[in-house]
């Protein structure tokens, strides 16, 4: 078995359900986001667009962070899930350093390092992620890539335009998105601009974890 | 309280059954619906399922996703495994009224989580953010734990209360109730007002409550809202909102934002959009703004505020020009026969310039003729000169109107209806007639209403009583209806200040022998926050704060507001998952209704717990939970009632009085059992079961009574030959008694010269080809392309779609015509105000109470205005901009707000936006009350400084949001829950970049539809050294002075025919009232 | 202007890894580079070896102690560090480093020893261990960059060189800086670490150089986090370490060399450390200024 989550991007709406719903399934501290979702304004008017991406860990094949953390706080299950241990972990940030999708942060009130494991729990029990079953619009799909059967993988098999992203990195994501766009996927082809926007104040966090 | 298994299945043996799950839930999955019954866990589970099977809701064991982030899971050190009970109730941040489930915890008695209701056919398992936010809310460190009182001898609005308890208000409230009751007085009788926000309640067991006090008590929020939004349904259908098929349409053509942002039915209609469009549908948003909806649509027209109607007429001039209407649906449901019979009509349309000559016969042919000939000078070139959209898109837009057919779909609610005078005819009134022309009325993948499919049984339970139902009231309460607005849709609620202070207004009336109350003597207010969200805030606080004029203004209200600060009880009643509620809403065509439920008393309850006093079971189950003296307001109603009817003798108290326990109130379960009983499929479902309706609901949460409910206005009405009746709303009306038109097939009841006049009109059925139809609820019983009723208002003008051509006529129309419009924009630096857009994750006032809401949206608010607008005026980024407020009727500037500019290319050039969730503010952060210190609101406002001067009213934020370390108060609750907020201390938003816009509004009610007009004209420039982002300075004498302009300049007011206050069949919403009620007092004149 | 614009995100974390790391590995190049220099001296000038028998390990050991300390500190949970050894996970650079850095430690101690009870052979048959473990120490920080995948600006060879480079430039500038106040390393000896420090200065700041011109064609982020660190908000930072870790010695050590006026070279040494860590921080904190996603 080896999990895998896909977002339709043309389905998604930026409602943030998921981001919220895995907030009060992990218990993830203000400040912290194991999912987040973006906004990106493109284009001039009349014709301006926005695009929404959510944004989470892809649980790679060929982990960086797992491969970096020097006490397998982070490891893999046998289902594929990299997964987290706050009790283990030493809070080196080594693994922050070793993702390229800033998938990981540091929790401020464990002061251990954090991530979405794909509700590894929940799986346990045969049930779906909290952020799949919150999406208004199924445009979270999760599932086994090794069943050819699954909704995944018919999806990936139905669809040209599956993008993962930094594919050049070679960390083999199992996150993948159809009908994206570089703009959406690609972090550096927009602009993020430090301040206040439209909805809300884009900025870095001047503190990581509670040290 | 801590029960053993055994117990806790032994009171549960009842809900075991085995009903499929909601069609549609899983659609999108290859999976079945219900997880494996394997209770192992393990790494490679079988399947994976969105819900457990229903069988073990009551025992779901799942391991804890917190202790399994700390300990590493299951090849570490375990998993924790947690003992639920999964409790549905209904979602309670929108209308929507999403099911969800609560996720309780047996052990500790505490919800863990929120997830959504697979039962629930409309939102099929899913919710939005604000739904996973309830559990935010009901542990949010700020919520009130039990009922307060305003300090004695402190004044309302300096901040010091006491803690108090709920029979000291019951009492106190009970008695100034009973003696305006046993007053005998109309005029006293008015003096009391129940005043809601948004009920979520569907069926209306609230308004049956305030219904047996005899008068006319029941005030809403709507015309803040929608108003402008029903008109436009209720003169075509009678009724006041659509219910699109999205999931099955080609073309979505919105005026509004629900693809992506909010709308009535937020994401259930965002869900079925996204299925539509995965299907092929393309998305067409009419915006001046970039909503998240425009940002992902196909085709985005950024129209001027308020001109839709241009863009919506010029559609139908071409498709009529081109023969492409849809005949056959025309035909058979327009008015199109009374429009061509009444030459009177015709001709002054003639006179005006609308059609050169009456048609020469009276054919559907004629009136394709006429059609033609009104609508022809609207083309695009036209169109697009009105709109400032480039023709391209309208051509676009055309494009898919023929493509898809008749299967269009639209929502008219907010938007322009809300934002503009004349939204009503720029919304409903020219929108639907689009998709008349297009027959996409009632069909698959076209538009249903409301009432098709709206399924709400909340005041239903009447059978469980003694006496099931009041009697219609006879009073007439000008505070909720004034005459100038006769046909507004509903009360002028937010004009209740400004009525209540306006002296020369009331006497005005008197004269005229209206009998107006000066003062309110009991103001109950639920789920409201008028202070903060209605216009002119600071008039609200004025009145509010008048011990004359508000002898006792109550909050129903679990968390601190701007508005509770000035009243003299805050009673804290239940969130979603704390108190019982019927709940439906037309989201598909499809009649779904939902059970809202206090989940800790259903948990508590389940595992063998018992209340002591059966009608006080929620507020006992709260304490007991330790989640505090949070009540319901079902049973804080039913008690109220006892206590203003102790012994009877008011006939009031039987309306509550338990059939089963006479001399005792009904219970919750003996109501609601009744409620739900009254639905056929759904009795007949329990039989088989061997469940009670209640039990049904209580433990499954919904039920769907009807599934693809298409073109009920074609279903047939019942007749019977024999006693030559037909049935009408369960009872069989013989036709000696009605009348029939001729012309429409209108079956109308025979009554105060209906024939001749329509405001008279009840229709309750159509005559077609010799049968009896459903049709519309109108005075034709058809769709009103011609609004005889609106002629007969006085409004001929406006009696078929209509939209003035010319700069001339937009000064004769005036009153169709927006306040914004592009005319006004006379100043380099004037500028359309957009202050209504909801943002997806925030639900008006209510998000300031979670705090996943809140760091999302960060009580932030920035003005939107386009980069070559603020480039051409030297604005920046992040600029404090000044936006001094300008009214186009009288000329007359009232006040200023300064807000954060935010250049974009997001809105189009000369309108600005400012969303109104945030610029929220408190006067204190914590209150002393006992021994207990309570926070107010510290992390979704900013800490303000009101000042006033004169007539002059100010505010200044001094600080922003608060972090703070959540610590264990006493031992008497859970609360303020320092386990589930442990992380308040990294509040990281600052909380004061947002401005309270609303408070510089004046009250601009629209003549007709009574909707307060929300967009302003504004003049912006830089602010100055002294300004700071946040500020607002107004006038409120110069507000009210707006407000009289409007009302006097533009309003032409009751009585219509027959001395009528408004068309009869224009109901009352809430409940009826008599004939008698409905005219004004005879013996004056009231002639032109 | 990418005609894009993010507006709405949540607030991300920036860096990660900050000034204690930066004054780790500023510390470790002493600390290492007073191993390797002090090596070749004892070995190359057997007669005159007391001087480096003495401080290498104390500089060894301050420095490493330093790099040591700053490393727990930097740690979230700073009494767990013990577990890199009870659950060590050998595909981490970081754990490597700590056993690498542990044996050398030991091998420094051995060499305090050594020093203390004037037994030479102790250290002598260290010699061939240690350097391979001070090589390591020095070496393996370029392996946890490398693994720090998400910041494309830092690979490993260059990297490598770059950490010897620092190890000989720092270790160099250290005994000229211990060796002039406390006046005993003779002219021929001043001479050559002033080469050295001249070479490794030279060198080292053409490796930054290459990087800068060069890093942009790895991937359009190493282009952005070399803008940042040429112009951007890191460029006083990096400017101001290539001005005194390499041209300010490079001048003042020659002209020590040359004019044989070693106060210069003193001034100059003080400036390579202090450009050191400048030019250190600079590269460490460039790419973390970057939004990954
Ligand atoms: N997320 C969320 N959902 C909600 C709510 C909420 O608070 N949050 N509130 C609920 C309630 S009470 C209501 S009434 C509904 C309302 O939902 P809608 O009827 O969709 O109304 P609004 O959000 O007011 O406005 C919709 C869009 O109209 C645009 N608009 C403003 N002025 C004009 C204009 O003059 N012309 C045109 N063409 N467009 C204009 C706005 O920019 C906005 O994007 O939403 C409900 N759903
Ligand atoms: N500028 C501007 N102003 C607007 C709008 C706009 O678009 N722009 N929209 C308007 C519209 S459409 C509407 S409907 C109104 C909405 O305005 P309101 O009807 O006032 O609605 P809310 O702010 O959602 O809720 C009001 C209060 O209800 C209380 N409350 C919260 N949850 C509960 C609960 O579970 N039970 C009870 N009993 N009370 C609760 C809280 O005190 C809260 O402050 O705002 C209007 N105001
Ligand atoms: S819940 Fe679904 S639609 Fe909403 S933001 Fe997440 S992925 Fe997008
Ligand atoms: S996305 Fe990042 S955190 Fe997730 S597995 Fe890949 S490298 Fe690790
Ligand atoms: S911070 Fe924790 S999880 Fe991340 S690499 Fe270090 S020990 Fe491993
Ligand atoms: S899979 Fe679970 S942990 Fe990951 S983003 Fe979704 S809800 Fe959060
Ligand atoms: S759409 Fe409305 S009712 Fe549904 S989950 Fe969201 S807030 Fe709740
Ligand atoms: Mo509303």
């Amino acid at each position: 078995m080896r999990l895998g989550f896909l977002v339709d991007l043309s389905r998604c709406m930026g409602c943030m359900a998921c981001a919220v719903s895995c907030k009060a399934e992990n218990n993830v501290p203000l400040e912290s986001w194991r999912l987040r979702v973006k906004y990106i304004d493109q284009g001039e008017f009349p014709e301006t667009k926005r695009h929404y991406v959510p944004l989470r860990c892809n649980h790679c094949e060929n982990a960086p962070c797992e491969r970096i953390c020097p006490v397998s706080a982070l490891h893999y299950l046998p289902n594929g899930i990299v997964n987290v241990d706050h009790d283990r972990c030493i809070g080196c940030a080594s693994c922050m350093m070793a993702c390229p999708y800033n998938a990981i942060y540091i929790d401020p009130v464990t002061n251990s390092a954090d991530k979405c494991t794909y509700c590894a729990h929940r799986i346990e029990v045969g049930l779906m992620p909290a952020c799949v079953v919150a999406c208004p619009t199924h445009a979270n799909i999760f599932g086994d890539l090794d069943d050819p059967e699954s909704e995944i993988s018919k999806y990936l098999q139905e669809h040209r335009d599956v993008m993962v992203r930094k594919p050049e990195l070679n960390t083999k994501p199992k996150h993948f998105y159809v009908r994206g766009s570089d703009v959406a996927l690609d972090p550096l082809a927009s602009e993020r601009p430090e301040g206040f926007t439209l909805f809300t104040e884009v900025k870095f966090l001047e503190h990581i974890g509670g040290h | 309280m801590r029960l053993t298994r055994r117990t806790f299945l032994k009171g549960t043996a009842a809900t075991i059954g085995g009903v499929a799950l909601a069609k549609g839930v899983f659609e999108k999955t290859n999976t079945p619906a219900v997880a494996e019954q394997n209770e192992e866990i393990t790494f490679t589970p079988e399947r994976l399922d969105y819900y457990p099977p229903f069988d073990k809701w009551n025992n779901w064991r799942e391991p804890d996703g917190d202790y399994w982030k700390l300990k590493g899971g299951a090849l570490r050190n375990g998993v924790k495994m947690i003992n639920y009970m999964l409790v549905p109730t209904v979602c309670n941040n929108c209308e929507a009224a999403c099911g969800l489930t609560a996720w309780v915890d047996k052990d500790n008695l505490v919800v863990k989580k929120f997830m959504g209701n697979p039962f629930h056919s409309g939102s099929r398992g899913r919710n939005c953010a604000k739904g996973y936010a309830a559990q935010s809310q009901m542990y949010d460190p700020d919520r009130i734990p039990f009922p307060l009182k305003r300090a004695p001898g402190s004044k309302r609005g300096e901040g010091k209360w006491v803690r108090t308890t709920w029979d000291e208000a019951l009492k106190e409230i009970a008695k100034k109730i009973r003696e305006a009751i046993t007053s005998g007085s109309e005029l006293e009788r008015k003096m009391i007002m129940y005043h809601v926000g948004r009920p979520n309640e569907s069926g209306g067991f609230t308004a049956r409550v305030v219904w047996t006090w005899g008068g006319d008590h029941h005030n809403s929020h709507t015309n803040i809202c929608s108003a402008g939004g029903r008109l436009g349904g209720i003169t075509w259908a009678g009724d006041d909102r659509p219910s699109p098929d999205f999931a099955n349409s080609r073309l979505i053509f919105l005026s509004a934002s629900h693809a992506a942002d909010a709308g009535h039915y937020y994401q259930q209609h965002a869900g079925y959009i996204a299925d539509a469009r995965a299907k092929g549908a393309k998305l067409v948003i009419m915006d001046p703004r970039l909503s998240n909806s425009a940002g992902m649509a196909d085709l985005w027209i950024p129209v001027w505020p308020g001109t839709e109607a241009a863009v919506y007429l010029a559609m139908i001039s071409r498709l009529l020009q081109e023969d492409k209407y849809n005949r056959r649906f025309m035909e058979r449901w327009v008015n199109w026969k009374s429009f061509l019979k009444d030459k009177d009509y015709l001709n002054y349309l003639k006179e005006n310039g609308f059609i050169s000559k009456l048609p020469e016969g009276e054919t559907f042919d004629d009136f394709i003729a006429v059609l033609k000939e009104i609508y022809k000078p609207y083309t695009f070139e036209w169109a697009a000169e009105e709109t400032k959209v480039p023709v391209y898109k309208l051509e676009k837009l055309y494009e898919m109107i023929l493509w898809a057919g008749d299967r269009i779909t639209s929502y008219f609610w907010r938007a322009q209806a809300a934002g503009n005078r004349g939204g009503w005819m720029n919304a409903g009134r020219t929108g639907y007639f689009l998709l008349v022309v297009t027959g996409a009325i009632g069909n698959v993948g076209g538009n249903g209403w409301h009432h098709w499919h709206v399924l709400g049984v909340g005041a239903k339970g009447g059978k469980a009583t003694l006496k099931e139902k009041p009697k219609p009231v006879d009073d007439w309460n000008e505070l909720l209806w004034p005459p100038e607005w006769p046909l507004s849709t509903y009360e002028l609620s937010y004009l209740l200040p400004h009525l209540l202070s306006d002296d020369e207004w009331r006497k005005k009336w008197e004269k005229r022998g209206l009998k107006i109350p000066s003062k309110l003597k009991v103001w109950i207010s639920k789920i409201y926050n008028p202070v903060w969200i209605n216009p002119d805030g600071f008039r609200w606080i004025e009145v509010l704060r008048d011990e004359n004029k508000v002898e006792l203004p109550v909050n129903l209200s679990p968390t601190w507001s701007e508005t509770n600060w000035y009243c003299d009880y805050i009673l804290p009643v239940g969130l979603a998952g704390e108190r019982h509620d019927n709940q439906s809403a037309e989201t598909k065509p499809e009649r779904w209704t939902a059970f809202r439920q206090p989940v800790l008393r259903v948990a508590l309850q389940k595992m063998g717990w018992k209340p002591k006093v059966p009608w006080r079971a929620t507020l006992e189950a709260h304490k007991k939970a330790g989640l505090g003296e949070v009540w319901e307001e079902n049973e804080f109603w039913i008690n109220l009632i006892w206590e203003i009817d102790p012994d009877g003798s008011l006939g009031i108290r039987q309306y509550y009085e338990s059939k089963k326990n006479p001399g005792k109130p009904v219970t919750i379960e003996e109501w609601y059992d009744a409620a739900f009983g009254t639905l056929p499929k759904l009795r007949k479902v329990c039989e088989k079961l061997g469940v009670t309706p209640y039990e049904y609901m209580r433990d499954r949460g919904a039920w769907t009574e009807e599934t693809d409910v298409y073109n009920v206005h074609e279903r047939e009405v019942p007749y019977d030959p024999v006693k030559n009746a037909i049935k009408y709303k369960g009872k069989w009306i013989p036709l000696s008694e009605c009348e029939i038109d001729e012309d429409s097939g209108a079956v109308y009841l025979k009554h105060h010269g209906a024939d001749h006049w329509h405001s008279e009109r009840h229709t309750i059925a159509v005559k077609k080809d010799g049968k009896f139809l459903k049709g519309f609820h109108t005075p034709t019983g058809l769709l009103e392309f011609y609004s005889k009723t609106l002629v007969e208002w006085k409004w001929p003008e406006y009696a078929i779609p209509i939209y003035p051509r010319d700069k001339e006529e937009r000064k004769k129309m005036v009153h169709i015509v927006s306040h914004v419009h592009h005319d006004y924009m006379t100043e380099e630096n004037a500028f359309a105000l957009n202050p209504i857009f909801r943002l997806p994750y925030n639900i008006h006032t209510r998000s300031v109470n979670a705090k996943w809401l809140m760091e999302i949206s960060q009580n932030h608010n920035p003005i939107w205005i386009y980069e070559g607008d603020a480039k051409r005026l030297g604005i920046k980024r992040g600029d404090a901009i000044k936006l001094r407020v300008v009214d186009t009727v009288s000329g007359i500037e009232v006040g200023y707000f300064v807000g954060m500019a935010m250049p974009t290319q997001a809105t189009r050039p000369g309108v600005v936006a400012c969303s109104h969730h945030s610029g929220r503010w408190r006067l204190r952060s914590t209150v002393k009350v006992d021994k207990y210190e309570l926070g107010v609101m510290r992390y979704g406002t900013a800490l303000a400084d009101m000042k006033e001067e004169g007539t002059v009213r100010k505010i200044r934020w001094i600080k922003g949001v608060e972090r703070f370390k959540v610590e264990k108060q006493g031992d008497e609750f859970k609360w303020p829950y320092p386990d589930f907020n442990k992380d308040m201390e990294y509040v990281w938003w600052k909380g004061d970049t947002g401005v309270w816009q609303n408070a510089v509004f004046p009250a601009n009610p629209d003549p007709l539809s009574g909707m307060h007009c929300w967009h302003k004209k504004v003049l912006i420039e830089k602010a100055g050294p002294e300004d700071k982002i946040g500020d607002v300075v107004v006038d409120i004498e110069k507000t009210l002075k707006v407000y009289q302009a409007w009302r006097d300049v533009l309003t032409r007011p009751a009585p219509g025919p027959n001395n009528l206050r408004r068309p009869k069949w224009f109901p009352r919403p809430w409940y009826p009232h008599t004939d008698k009620a409905y005219r004004m007092p005879m013996g004056e004149s009231h002639g032109e | 202007m990418l005609g894009a614009e993010v507006t709405f995100d949540v607030a991300l974390p920036k860096v990660v890894w900050g000034w204690l790391v930066s004054t780790n590995m500023w510390a470790k190049s002493i600390s290492t580079g007073a191993f390797f220099i002090g090596l070749y001296f004892i070995k190359k000038y057997p007669d005159n070896d007391a001087f480096f028998r003495k401080w290498l390990p104390l500089l060894g050991l301050v420095f490493i102690g330093i790099t040591l300390l700053v490393t727990i500190l930097d740690l979230h949970h700073e009494f767990r560090f013990w577990k890199i050894f009870l659950f060590a996970h050998f595909t981490s650079a970081v754990t490597i480093g700590a056993w690498v850095v542990s044996g050398y430690v030991l091998i420094l101690l051995a060499a305090f020893w050594s020093w203390v009870t004037g037994n030479r052979k102790i250290f002598d048959r260290l010699v061939i261990p240690g350097f391979i473990l001070a090589f390591f120490s020095t070496i393996y920080t370029a392996g946890i960059l490398a693994q720090s995948t998400a910041r494309e600006v830092w690979t490993f060879p260059a990297e490598m060189i770059s950490m010897l480079l620092s190890a000989t430039l720092a270790g160099s500038a250290a005994y000229l800086i211990v060796g002039l106040i406390y006046g005993s390393l003779n002219e021929k000896i001043k001479k050559e670490l002033s080469y050295i420090l001249f070479g490794s200065a030279g060198l080292l700041a053409a490796m930054f150089i290459g990087e800068i011109v060069f890093a942009k064609m790895h991937s359009e982020y190493a282009e952005k986090v070399v803008e940042i660190m040429a112009f951007g908000e890191v460029a006083p930072w990096f400017w101001g370490g290539m001005f005194l870790a390499f041209i300010v010695p490079m001048v003042l050590v020659g002209i020590a060399a040359e004019k044989k006026k070693f106060e210069y070279a003193l001034l100059g040494s003080l400036s390579a450390l202090v450009g050191l860590w400048l030019i250190k921080h600079a590269w460490l904190i460039a790419p973390q200024s970057l939004p990954l996603s």
